[in-house]
């Protein structure tokens, strides 16, 4: 079920024997249930959201962290302008279309990332119109006592694991955490498959028509 | 009292962004060269890992290995066909002397390799000055103004951009502080912590170069219709790699 982040750290100190004393600090707890939301969510990129991105004329690269504050990576991108979901490519694909794609203006029917931040788009616009839908997976936000992190209901002791490990971890009862973190590593693997398998319910598996070009 | 002082520590996160950012190349920067004519060798910046791409005015030029220059004819000075026997020949073919080879065009290559540390060669070398504008916007309508420089950088240790991810940048940059900090000889020396703080650091290695190649994986084609998934490509012949070649 579904708990918040107040709740998560009762039972961490809980496991800890911690309850009532002072050993473990709440900045403690609290800094460590954030690490194991963080890294849960970067890990299977269980959030995902949608961004309405402006185009700018004559850009080729966009920085998404420049647009989206918790921009993390891209799903998929679509263009109201024709109703087109972009294509996911690669540069050398790009290169064989035409040599100088990167001035090549137009409505946008190709992507693809280049880093962690920008996204090329192709052919640019020629014009500061238009939009396009980002769907992108979103890094956690940072929780305060009354929030519920975005995870699947089943597995929201993954923070729970993360953080009575971690919290071992810093005053050196490595043995002991070692048991946390290692039902923590093998949760988080299940979890990550869970999403993908969410995920692929309802994909159609295509043979790609240039593959192996 | 603290075991370790504040510089200590700032010194091995700052040290720490660096290393991660080696390890795991998730920052893209781009930097305009400023042209000149007659000029083939150009230094990219400091904080450059591997270049990724070049472009003259926006055309993609093809990266060469060194030895490949053999297989062009060059001219020598004298502006007579140099022979592969005449040291001149290679002195001039591969700028071993600092100086500036034949022929002279428009660049469509570059070499990384063989020429110095953070060194390309433009090939041919450029016939004309290519100055880029101040403040370019190299990722948008610069593009077709410059020659420009994309490589993988180290993360910059202030400031907010071309940081490492803030999504784990904490986590990491606290096992790699730990593990030097307990291996630092002093008071707060602990080999044991300091050994497993260490193989923390390298577990979360591993994780974010899982992490950062899922950035490039995205799930459009499972949304992608028929209809739009493939448009049609300009007409471009792809001729075999050994085109243009003797082969047995």
């Amino acid at each position: 079920m579904s708990q918040t982040r107040d709740q998560i750290a009762s039972k961490v100190l809980a496991n800890l024997e911690n309850a009532g004393a002072t050993f473990f600090t709440s900045t403690d707890v609290n800094n460590s249930i954030q690490d194991a939301y963080d890294d849960i969510t970067c890990y299977c990129g269980q959030i995902e959201k949608i961004f309405t991105l402006n185009l700018q004329a004559h850009l080729t690269y966009y920085n998404l962290n420049d647009y989206i504050s918790d921009f993390m990576a891209v799903v998929a991108i679509h263009n109201p302008n024709g109703n087109l979901w972009l294509e996911n490519t690669g540069r050398p694909e790009l290169d064989q279309k035409r040599w100088d794609w990167e001035l090549w203006e137009g409505n946008p029917q190709w992507f693809f990332p280049l880093d962690v931040s920008y996204i090329g788009i192709c052919p640019r616009r020629e014009a500061t119109t238009g939009t396009l839908k980002i769907f992108y997976r979103a890094k956690a936000n940072t929780l305060v006592g009354t929030d519920t992190p975005v995870i699947f209901k089943d597995y929201f002791k993954l923070i729970e694991y993360y953080s009575t490990g971690d919290l071992l971890e810093s005053v050196k009862e490595f043995v002991k955490a070692d048991i946390w973190l290692s039902q923590y590593l093998e949760l988080r693997e299940r979890y990550k498959i869970a999403n993908k398998q969410l995920a692929n319910s309802d994909r159609i598996l295509r043979r790609k028509v240039n593959a192996g070009i | 009292m603290s075991l370790w002082s504040d510089d200590t520590i700032n010194r091995f996160a700052e040290e720490a962004e660096l290393e991660i950012s080696a390890e795991v190349p998730c920052i893209t920067k781009r930097a305009a060269l400023t042209v000149l004519a007659k000029k083939s060798l150009y230094a990219v910046p400091d904080d450059c890992i591997t270049v990724k791409r070049v472009t003259w005015q926006g055309k993609k030029l093809e990266p060469r290995f060194f030895n490949s220059l053999l297989e062009y004819p060059i001219l020598n000075p004298a502006g007579t066909l140099g022979s592969f026997y005449d040291l001149a020949f290679y002195t001039v073919a591969f700028d071993c002397g600092g100086s500036d080879s034949t022929p002279e065009g428009t660049p469509y290559e570059y070499y990384y390799n063989g020429y110095g540390e953070n060194l390309i060669k433009l090939y041919p070398t450029p016939v004309s000055n290519l100055i880029p504008p101040v403040s370019p916007n190299l990722f948008g309508s610069d593009i077709g103004n410059a020659c420009i420089v994309e490589y993988d950088a180290f993360a910059t240790v202030s400031g907010n951009s071309y940081r490492i991810p803030a999504y784990v940048a904490r986590r990491m940059i606290k096992s790699y502080v730990l593990a030097k900090c307990f291996s630092q000889e002093g008071p707060g020396q602990d080999l044991i912590a300091a050994k497993r703080h260490a193989d923390r650091f390298t577990q979360q290695i591993k994780d974010f170069k899982i992490i950062n190649e899922g950035v490039f994986v995205s799930r459009v084609r499972t949304r992608t219709p028929n209809s739009n998934s493939y448009p049609a490509k300009i007409h471009r012949p792809i001729l075999p790699s050994n085109f243009g070649r003797i082969v047995d």
